[in-house]
């Protein structure tokens, strides 16, 4: 096969309630309609409010694994801090990290048992990947409404795929509820230009 | 950085992003399956509601009582020439193994699928069981998808090997099938087959031994067609390297033959090692596998759960797998465990890309991402009932042997309420078994409480309890009656009457069921009600210590099914609290949060059950204003 055939793997990541699986289906159906061929798995099951959610999305001409292989992560989309910052195992060295600055602290960290690592971003970048920062929630105020950050990732995300902008606001528009698209629509908007 | 992509020749743009499941449940919907039946178990309950969701008029579908039910109802339907699927997860299969060996022998007229999902790992079952084991043991073919669009394709090979050989044949999907998501095409026609016709022929339907035996012949005799039949040996593919020059072929079966092809695919190697599919891998053509590995080639073999096609290989070729250790014999297999041990297997026979030869072979487990901070476990939800019950029954009977069993209440271990997990229904027969160890001792009398959910309780706990009452066995059984099957996404109970279309059938109720196992004393108590509870409770206790069974029915719905506030939020006094975080640790309502050094109810969590207000020991919560 030749080399411009591996599927490109992306790695969506966040806790319970942001929004991740919402936001994966919609890259997988953009993906879809784009012509691709796309494979997409995440776990349920005993996932509760507060745990770690994590989508694995692949696309390509021809996918056939639902799962990626550490280190072959090629975009990073991280709705969530600490879980953005222990999935850099998953990448390769040029991948590119899409990172919300959102910090949602684990009852053992509120507590105080367990450590949170504020200082994820840096760390981040202080292991030389390409990131770019998202406050996603600020910039989701701003469309109207703080439940849209998902959305606002989903914009900085569409940038760097080889699909059209349009094809994303369609999906928008036929995936969301009628209320909801202006909303979402923006909240992309203002993502896509980060 | 992102590479070109080559776009699909087809046009997808009437495709759907379909889960496994789903894509399974349009397959038996297109082929005209007649007769659903399941239970709902993770990672399989999706398949028969995305079936539900096609409102065929021309089906029956069924959530029933359990597995072994399920499938003897399907299996008569098929007798009638309908076809037919009975679905369920792995464990579900035990129960059912009754029916299923013996229907081996019968066979049946109608296309019959057994659709069984596998959860290595495991994610959210008590074993990692291969069903292919069990397919093998019964004598009836299983076939194995490597994709979500192959399952849906495998619905329609099984109608026609099962209606061609008159047997069951099962479809065994791991759970990266059921819960991936891919492209499939938009459902096709509904096939259409002829009604029901019963031909009565006594030797077959109801066999005695002697004609038991013949039908054993005639199992047999199907299997070895089976072997050379166009079916099984185009079951076996070449995904890649069918003329390829290494020394390492690789032969996998489900899921991991997809990790293995795009890996291979991905390193350039997929023209010169060869991979080889199974995806019927009982009934197995050994001969035929090795022609297609060729016998001077070393053989890694990569499968979920245990080791299968390997052992069937073993003696024959030079393999490797699960069984010899080279890949681990537990836990799930996954696109990592099989690019490692890819890896190490070709730098062992000298073909390319060895970059990461030294990576371990492991399987995945919890915690392996090991970076020191912290995730969260899975609680009980705030507000659930379930808590305050087992709250009570520690309170209650502080020194009591607590046999849980299986469902969302198992989470009761964190409480320190369930001292045993064994398998669905296990709890009421495991009391009894306590009961009766202290029962020789002297002097001593030991507390025993069974805690059971309202849906395992119909599963399989009104055998165990007929059998405790009838033994003369006493201790407490306490049912948690939320009406619903709430682990597994809220499917309908009998005791509700509802059905899995949604529509009205009979309500069984629990307490009329408890009655006809012979139990005289019984109490039906809302735990939300604390002190009512608690009363009730304290009697049933004092009941089997005297000597009697005492049931107690716990009644309040599951917090996700009513899904609105059911009373004011309670407060907590700051100035009383001691901070002994007895609410927070101890009872664990998620509710309750620490930020900094503040401890507070938190609103947007809190349902407002008050269950809190009676555990503080100090009384610093009160309970809220009315709105």
């Amino acid at each position: 096969m030749a080399a411009d055939d591996r599927p490109t793997n992306i790695l969506v990541v966040g806790v319970g309630g942001q929004g991740t699986i919402l936001a994966s289906e919609l890259i997988c159906h953009v993906l879809m309609t784009a012509g691709y061929d796309v494979k997409k798995s995440e776990v349920h099951g005993m996932s509760q409010r507060g745990g770690r959610v994590e989508s694995h999305v692949r696309f390509g001409r021809k996918v056939f694994s639902p799962l990626i292989v550490r280190g072959e992560v090629d975009y990073l989309v991280g709705f969530e801090m600490a879980e953005t910052l222990r999935s850099l195992q998953w990448l390769h060295s040029g991948a590119k990290v899409l990172a919300d600055t959102k910090a949602v602290l684990p009852y053992t960290s509120q507590v105080g048992e367990a450590p949170y690592p504020f200082d994820a971003l840096e760390r981040i970048r202080q292991q030389g990947y390409e990131l770019i920062v998202v406050e996603g929630e600020e910039i989701a105020s701003r469309a109207g409404d703080v439940r849209t950050a998902n959305i606002v990732l989903i914009g900085a995300l569409a940038r760097l795929l080889p699909v059209d902008r349009k094809v994303w606001e369609g999906a928008i528009r036929d995936n969301m509820p009628k209320k909801f698209v202006d909303t979402n629509l923006r909240a992309f908007g203002l993502g896509y230009e980060v | 950085m992102c590479p070109r992509q080559t776009r699909h020749p087809l046009p997808r743009e009437e495709f759907r992003l379909l889960l496994g499941n789903e894509a399974m449940a349009q397959g038996l919907y297109e082929e005209g399956c007649r007769v659903a039946t399941a239970y709902p178990g993770t990672p399989s309950t999706e398949i028969l509601e995305a079936l539900s969701a096609f409102r065929a008029p021309d089906l029956h579908l069924e959530w029933s009582v359990n597995e072994k039910v399920a499938l003897e109802v399907a299996c008569a339907a098929s007798y009638t020439g309908l076809r037919t699927a009975v679905i369920m997860k792995q464990v579900g299969l035990n129960v059912a193994l009754d029916p299923l060996m013996s229907l081996a022998y019968t066979g049946v007229v109608g296309g019959m699928l057994v659709i069984v999902a596998d959860d290595p790992g495991p994610h959210s079952s008590q074993t990692e069981q291969d069903t292919r084991l069990f397919a093998m043991a019964a004598g009836l073919p299983v076939l194995d998808p490597t994709t979500p669009e192959d399952a849906r394709e495998m619905v329609s090979l099984g109608y026609r090997i099962s209606e061609r050989y008159r047997l069951p044949v099962i479809l065994r999907p791991l759970l990266r099938i059921c819960h991936s998501r891919a492209p499939i095409p938009p459902p096709g026609e509904r096939k259409t087959g002829p009604g029901p016709e019963f031909r009565k022929e006594v030797d077959r339907w109801a066999a005695t031994p002697r004609h038991r035996l013949a039908l054993h012949r005639e199992l047999n005799e199907k299997l070895k067609r089976m072997t050379v039949s166009r079916e099984c040996l185009g079951a076996y593919r070449y995904l890649c390297g069918e003329k390829g020059t290494s020394g390492l072929a690789v032969v996998a079966s489900g899921v991991p033959a997809s990790y293995a092809l795009d890996c291979l695919r991905e390193w350039g190697l997929d023209g010169i090692v060869p991979l080889v599919c199974v995806k019927m891998p009982y009934p197995f053509n050994r001969e035929r596998v090795a022609a297609m590995v060729g016998s001077d080639r070393k053989v890694l073999v990569l499968e979920e759960t245990g080791p299968f096609v390997e052992l069937m290989l073993r003696g024959r070729l030079n393999v490797s797998g699960r069984y010899d250790g080279t890949v681990p014999s537990e836990g799930e297999m996954t696109s990592d465990t099989v690019a490692a041990a890819l890896n190490r297997a070709l730098y062992s026979t000298g073909t390319g890309r060895v970059a990461r030869a030294e990576t371990p072979i492991e399987t995945e487990a919890p915690g392996r991402e090991g970076d020191g901070y912290s995730e969260t476990p899975p609680v009980l939800c705030a507000g659930c009932p379930h808590r305050t019950s087992f709250w009570a029954l520690k309170s209650e009977m502080p020194r009591g042997i607590y046999a849980g069993d299986i469902g969302c209440y198992t989470l009761g271990r964190s409480l320190g309420a369930v001292d045993t997990v064994l398998c669905m229904g296990a709890s009421i027969s495991q009391a009894a078994g306590f009961y009766w160890a202290f029962r020789q001792g002297k002097g001593h009398r030991q507390p025993v409480a069974a805690v059971i959910g309202d849906s395992t309780f119909y599963h399989s706990g009104i055998p165990a309890l007929v059998n405790a009452v009838q033994q003369g066995a006493s201790f407490v059984v306490m049912i948690l009656d939320n009406g619903t099957t709430a682990m597994t996404g809220g499917q309908p109970t009998p005791g509700t009457g509802t059905l899995a279309d949604g529509g009205r059938g009979v309500a069984v109720p629990l307490e009329d069921l408890v009655r006809g196992c012979g139990v005289t004393e019984m109490w039906i108590s809302d735990p939300l009600d604390y002190d009512g509870f608690v009363a009730d409770l304290r009697q049933a206790a004092r009941t089997a210590m005297e000597g009697k069974m005492a049931v107690i029915i716990s009644r309040s719905p599951c917090v996700l099914e009513i899904g609105q506030r059911q009373g004011p939020v309670p407060e907590l006094d700051m100035g009383l609290c001691s901070e002994c975080r007895v609410c927070m640790d101890v009872f664990g309502c998620p509710a309750i949060v620490q930020e900094g050094d503040e401890i507070r109810i938190a609103e947007e969590l809190c349902p407002g059950c008050g269950a809190c207000v009676a555990v503080c020991p100090v009384g610093a919560i009160r309970p809220g204003e009315p709105e």
